[in-house]
This record gives structure tokens, C-alpha cells and sequence, in this order.
């Protein structure tokens, strides 16, 4: 893993690539998808528990990966739109990557985890249309994901996560950016959705509204919501239990990246 | 399979079956979950792609098995309120099979297909109700299912199937039994869910407004919406494929029944 610095206009912020080194026996060039991943957290930290154990996962299926830090409300200033420009940042950057390190530009996708997922949805939404995108980030976006994946995902803020206003608030003062389904358009890509029914942090209506929004508008989706399960479960397997805490093991919602993998298929953004 | 005729009031009506025997040198008798069986057909006929194999899953998994072949449209006569009746007539004939058959009946399972989901959303919304039961029937319903799967289901007919108004009526005059998530109570039974999104004949829709309604009341369900697969696909395998026809088989909507066994693990079924 390396760290890597971007800026947009003056603020930096760091994200962790993994890039898969090419095989040199191979005979042509093999050019890998890649995700950007965006951890939970509650806006007000990421968790490794949705970082390089994701993260090495998708290496593990042939994909590039980068962890990226998106602005939290720590040090007083919101998360949007800053989010939103740092994620445009990095996918410009990606471009500029994308010789060295044997990118395929068109397999582009974004995985969030609760927090992260409000970002991700909110970039789906907002930022692959060109009407409400060019408002944002004021540079063109050469790259655009072509895919999302949503998990246990915070959807709108005023759907229980968070309790109370005043955080919302500072997470954004700009009502605008927090019911992320309301800015669903054409223009947005296909998305994976998963949650447990049972998930006590962020109510499972968060995923359901996401969901029947992108059917109203005939977009591509899959939705998976398992009968239980606490929220936070990453890949539900032992290597993202926090030691002692077996309820963040649990083998039937653990199938989600199983099935993940398969619509990944579906959609060509892995090999059949 | 045997087949087996039962009546509410001159009505008849008939049940496939199929027992599991019980296993003699076992020491004590180990009573079995049993599944009742709605296969889909668009309410005109019932598909044996969704009946036998289904049974036969089940009872590989230690389930009984029941189809029933419920009332269709027919000359004058609508699907409903009878198609509620014979499953009420069904439940409390198993009562008087279990010491024949060794059935738990505190684990009665309904499982609907299409237009069979259609039966079975509307018993879990309307007859696990005593309030709404009895102005459906007069007479007391001793055994109630203990969770339902809805494959793919019908759940309210003004939301894009049937397609036509005389289908619709067709189905029923009586508004009543249209919107089988509008009559889901507290007393619905947990409710397992799946569909494809781009289902050509049920839109999806129709699984996620009976989701949503479960939400809204705090009931417990899984919804697993697939992406991709066509209408009617049972058990997405060979088993249930028509000769040729390649999109009956589909490798990663076939995981339902997998997760649907897990599911009645987690809910004390199996």
C-alpha cells in the first residue's frame, strides 16, 4: 500500500492505493478495473475494519484499489461538497494513471460502507449528471465510475442516521446534498445495494427509498436485504471481526460479496 | 404423490401430497415442517415447473409437501374470497393428519410463485387477522403458517400486472382483494422475498411495496431483488428448465433458494 496526496485548490487530502503489478509473462497487456473505496464511520472517522481488508479483497479479484479519506466534520467544516470534489479529483487522477499502472478507464466503480455510502450515493446522484455536476466542481470529470455498490449505506439524512438535526447540520448546512435519492437521475449507474433488516444504526428504509427511487427512473439495480445482522459487518467473516465481538461474524449476510461478485459479472465490470 | 380431495362448503378442490415417512429405527418420533405450495400461472393455470420440483426440494430438506391447486378463474367464479377458504380448509385438515404424519404444525410454511404469491400475500395479510378472517370465514382456523416465501409475486394488481381491467376483475370484482400489502397488521407472518428487477411480466414494484408495508409495520422480512432474470424462473436450474429454453437457467438468481434456507435457519424453521 502507498499513500498518496491530491489537492482540490489547496485542501489535501490523502488517499491508500494497491495497485496489482503487471504480470510480465503474460504476452499483451492486461488492463484491471479499479474501486475507490469509501469507509464508514459516522462522518467522523473511517474505519479500517472497510479499508484494506476491502480493499485487498478486490485485489484479490483482479482490481486495482485506492481508499479514499473523504473530508469528515472533525474540524468543524462540513463533508459537502468537499466530498463530492475530492472524489471528481481522484478520478481525474486515476486518468493520469492509468499507462503506469494498466487502468481500464471504463471499470471505474465506487464502493461505500454507511458514511461512505451517503457520499457514494450522493456522487451517483449529483455528480454523473453534467447539469448538476458542473454547479460542484467547476473542471471537467474525464473519468466517470461505471458502477456503485452501497453497503448498509446511509441514504438521507433524515431517515433516523443521524438522530438528531444538529448533526446533520454539520455534516452539511446545505440541505441539498442530504437526501441523496431526490437527485437520481438517467445519467446514474447501476448499483448494487445491500443491508440487514435488523440493522439498528441506519434504518433499512434508507436502502429501500435508494432503491425504488432507481426504480421509478427504470435504473439498474440489486438489492439485498438480509433478515438480520448488526450494521457495520464489512465482510461479516473473521477477518473483519473486532476480536471477542462475534456478532460482526455472520455467514448468511457474508454472502453479499459473493453475490456482489456475480453482478460485477453481469454488469462486465469483471470477467465472465 | 397422492392426491387428495377437500371441500369448503360444495366446493371441492384438490391437494397433491407429499409425506416424508417416518425413519423406524430413530427412537422417538421427529415431527417435520411442512410447505404448501401456490404455483404461478397468470390465475388461469397452475405451472408444473413451480409445483413437483419445488415439493421435492422441499422434502429433500425434511419438509412434508403440499400442492394446492388453488381456485382459478373460472366461469363466473373469481379467484377470490375462495382461494383464501380452501387454504383456511387446508390448514385445519392438516390438523387432523398429524398423528398419521408426524407434521410440527408450529412450522407450516406458505410458498407462492407469481400469481400464486398473489394467494399467499393476501392470506398473510388478511387471514392471520381474526378481525378480517371472520368476515372471510365463519369458522374457527386452528393452525396458522409460521413464515411465507413470495417468489416472485403478484402483490397488487392495479401495479402493472394484470395488465388489463378485465383481467383484473376477472381476478376479483371486490377492490377488497387487490392490494394485499394495504391489509398487512401486526399479526403477518416473517416473509422472505425475491425477484429480478427487470421481471417483463411482474414489475418489481409489486415486491417492494409488500417490503415497504413490512418495514412500516416492524414485521420481519428478507428481499433479495436480482438484477437480471426473466419472469417465472423457479428454481433457476435444469431442474425447472424448459428443453431449450436457456433463459429458465440462471446461476446467480438460482442462489435464492439457498438464502431462503438460511433464512428459515435464522428464524427457527429448520
Amino acid at each position: 500500500m502507498n499513500t498518496q496526496k491530491l489537492s482540490y485548490k489547496n485542501i489535501e487530502f490523502i488517499i491508500d492505493t494497491y495497485w496489482l503489478d503487471p504480470i510480465s509473462d503474460f504476452t499483451s497487456e492486461v488492463k484491471h478495473p479499479l474501486v475507490i473505496i469509501f469507509p464508514g464511520g459516522g462522518f467522523t472517522f473511517h474505519s479500517d475494519r472497510e479499508s484494506q481488508p476491502i480493499a485487498l479483497k478486490f485485489a484479490a479479484e483482479g482490481v486495482h484499489a485506492i481508499v479514499l479519506h473523504y473530508k469528515l466534520i472533525n474540524d468543524g467544516k462540513p463533508v459537502y461538497p468537499l466530498s463530492l470534489q475530492e472524489t471528481a479529483v481522484t478520478l481525474n487522477w486515476i486518468k493520469t494513471q492509468a499507462q503506469i499502472h494498466q487502468i481500464d478507464l471504463n471499470k471505474i466503480f465506487l464502493i461505500g460502507f454507511s458514511a461512505g455510502g451517503h457520499v457514494v450515493a450522493n456522487y451517483n446522484s449529483l455528480m454523473t449528471d453534467p447539469e448538476t455536476s458542473k454547479d460542484i466542481f467547476d473542471e471537467p470529470i474525464e473519468v466517470q465510475p461505471c458502477v456503485t455498490i452501497l453497503s448498509y449505506s446511509v441514504i438521507d439524512l433524515t431517515m433516523g442516521f443521524p438522530d438528531n438535526n444538529d448533526f446533520a447540520m454539520k455534516i452539511s448546512p446545505d440541505i441539498f446534498y442530504w437526501q441523496t435519492q431526490e437527485h437520481l437521475t438517467k445519467h446514474s449507474k447501476p448499483t448494487f445495494i445491500w443491508q440487514t433488516v435488523s440493522d439498528e444504526t441506519v434504518p433499512v428504509m434508507n436502502s429501500i427509498v435508494y432503491a425504488q427511487k432507481m426504480d421509478l427512473l427504470g435504473l439498474s439495480y440489486e438489492l439485498h436485504l438480509f433478515a438480520t445482522g448488526r450494521h457495520g459487518l464489512s465482510l461479516a467473516t473473521h477477518i473483519t471481526e473486532d476480536p471477542g465481538e462475534g456478532s460482526y461474524v455472520n455467514y448468511s449476510d457474508a454472502k453479499w460479496w459473493s453475490m456482489c461478485m456475480n453482478w460485477l459479472k453481469l454488469q462486465r465490470v469483471l470477467p465472465v | 404423490m397422492e392426491k387428495q380431495k377437500l371441500s369448503y362448503k360444495d366446493h371441492i378442490f384438490e391437494l397433491d401430497t407429499y409425506w416424508l415417512d417416518p425413519i423406524k429405527d430413530f427412537k422417538v418420533a421427529v415431527n417435520h415442517p411442512i410447505a404448501i405450495i401456490y404455483p404461478g400461472g397468470r390465475f388461469t393455470f397452475q405451472t408444473d415447473r413451480e409445483a413437483q420440483p419445488i415439493a421435492l426440494k422441499f422434502a429433500a430438506e425434511g419438509f412434508h409437501a403440499i400442492v394446492l391447486h388453488y381456485q382459478l378463474i373460472a366461469d363466473n367464479t373469481p379467484v377470490y374470497p375462495l382461494a383464501l377458504q380452501e387454504t383456511a380448509v387446508t390448514l385445519n385438515w392438516l390438523e387432523t393428519q398429524t398423528e398419521i404424519h408426524q407434521i410440527d404444525l408450529n412450522r407450516v410454511v406458505l410458498v407462492g410463485f407469481s400469481a400464486g404469491g398473489h394467494v399467499v400475500a393476501n392470506f398473510n395479510s388478511i387471514m392471520t387477522d381474526p378481525n378480517l378472517r371472520k368476515k372471510i370465514i365463519p369458522e374457527s382456523l386452528d393452525v396458522l403458517p409460521a413464515a411465507n416465501f413470495l417468489c416472485y409475486p403478484v402483490i397488487d394488481l392495479t401495479a402493472g400486472y394484470p395488465k388489463t381491467p378485465e383481467h383484473r376483475s376477472a381476478v376479483t370484482e371486490d377492490k377488497f382483494y387487490w392490494q394485499s400489502q394495504e391489509h398487512l397488521t401486526s399479526k403477518a407472518k416473517p416473509t422472505f422475498i425475491w425477484q429480478t428487477v427487470d421481471d417483463m411480466t411482474v414489475p418489481v414494484k409489486n415486491s417492494l411495496l409488500y417490503a415497504q408495508k413490512m418495514e412500516q409495520l416492524g414485521l420481519p422480512f428478507e428481499l433479495h431483488l436480482f438484477t437480471s432474470g426473466k419472469h417465472g424462473l423457479s428454481l433457476g436450474t435444469r431442474v425447472t428448465q424448459q428443453p431449450g429454453n436457456d433463459l429458465h437457467l440462471n446461476e446467480a438468481v438460482s442462489v435464492w433458494w439457498k438464502l431462503g434456507m438460511n433464512w428459515l435457519r435464522l428464524i427457527g424453521i429448520l
